[in-house]
């Protein structure tokens, strides 16, 4: 199973490598640049991403990614350090955008991730 | 920004309050990684104390600007030269450079004294240095980066600045993330993830010092610095 996090502090991303590459192929990228190019190039089961990133904001990053057909159904979970209180409550704001979960890292452990995204990964048939 | 209003300050409070989320969040989740994972216990604590340096060095830069700002501290002036503090300020931040595959570079130019506040302008060089070393790429840990401190006299001041690779600063930039700081969460998003307090906080201990923190360049790098006039009665000595 491929994860592609979208992280731009290097000692989360150092954890996050740590953590979960024991049980997946872990990638990790700085900026939403270079996600789009990693993602032809790794077709990940599951995205992890940090909303708040150098040059592009992360929200302008969803619209993007999302426009590409070939990435309009690949699970997105948001990990982020940005308060969710700062986006509108409704959730047809992130459904539109089809991000599956809404994390707030500061009160999400990385074990409560792992679940989430054992949870969005499809089962492997025999 | 000398004199912060009562908005000013709990905007920049705010501000610092949400940048120190993120040293707790890497403690959080190192001490978790090394618990869930083990056998990286070293390498670990290690990061964890330099992201607890980090926190208590924009938290106490942050208290002192902001006493400095609103006159609640005065600044006592003793003579001193910016190679010293600069020597100083490396060796405070050399974990952190370290644990950011950053190697750190001296370069002192001139040992003309100023008049200044040693332990003020020492702070505000360690959080610009911190945050040009944490503005670097994550996924380029195996690139080694630098940061240089510099000072060279100029005419009648000495120009001491920090300067690192691949930092997208320029004047018109760095003008722009200070009048939006106050509208904005992410204020600085050409040169840095975080919210960019460690610089703007700098700046705030820089100008109540009336001196004016501008982007830079040295030897092909980019970076900030600020002028200190020479003192003349302290040439005279």
């Amino acid at each position: 199973m491929n994860i592609l996090f979208i992280e731009p502090d290097a000692i989360l991303a150092k954890s996050f490598k740590n953590y979960f590459s024991k049980d997946y192929k872990v990638r990790i990228t700085p900026s939403a640049g270079q996600a789009i190019d990693l993602a032809d190039e790794l077709t990940p089961d599951v995205i992890v991403m940090e909303l708040q990133l150098k040059h592009h904001n992360g929200i302008d990053f969803l619209y993007e990614f999302r426009s590409y057909i070939d990435w309009q159904d690949v699970p997105i979970i948001i990990y982020t350090i940005v308060p969710p209180d700062e986006f509108p409550s409704d959730k047809s704001f992130w459904s539109k955008l089809n991000v599956q979960e809404y994390l707030y890292k500061p009160t999400t452990k990385l074990s409560q991730l792992n679940s989430r995204i054992n949870d969005l990964i499809p089962i492997e048939t025999t | 920004m000398n004199n912060l209003d009562v908005d000013s300050s709990h905007i920049l409070l705010k501000s610092v309050a949400e940048e120190l989320r993120l040293p707790l969040v890497q403690i959080s989740r190192l001490s978790e990684t090394s618990l869930a994972r083990g056998g990286r216990l070293l390498e670990d604590m290690k990061l964890i104390e330099s992201s607890a340096d980090l926190a208590l060095q924009l938290l106490d830069s942050y208290i002192l600007g902001l006493e400095f700002s609103n006159k609640q501290k005065q600044i006592d002036l003793s003579p001193i030269t910016m190679g010293a503090v600069l020597n100083d300020v490396a060796h405070q931040i050399h974990k952190v450079a370290n644990q950011n595959n950053c190697d750190i570079e001296v370069a002192i130019k001139t040992s003309h004294p100023i008049m200044g506040n040693y332990e003020a302008i020492k702070l505000a060089y360690i959080n610009i240095a911190n945050s040009l070393i944490t503005s670097h790429d994550a996924n380029d840990s195996k690139k080694r980066r630098s940061i240089t401190f510099s000072v060279f006299g100029n005419g009648p001041r000495n120009i001491a600045g920090v300067y690192t690779q691949d930092l997208n600063i320029s004047r018109v930039s760095w003008e722009r993330s200070l009048a939006i700081f106050e509208k904005t969460r992410q204020k600085m998003p050409d040169f840095t993830s975080t919210n960019g307090s460690g610089f703007y906080v700098a700046h705030t201990i820089l100008e109540a010092m009336s001196l004016t923190l501008v982007p830079s360049k040295h030897n092909g790098l980019k970076g900030l610095a600020a002028g200190f006039p020479l003192s003349h009665q302290l040439q005279l000595v």
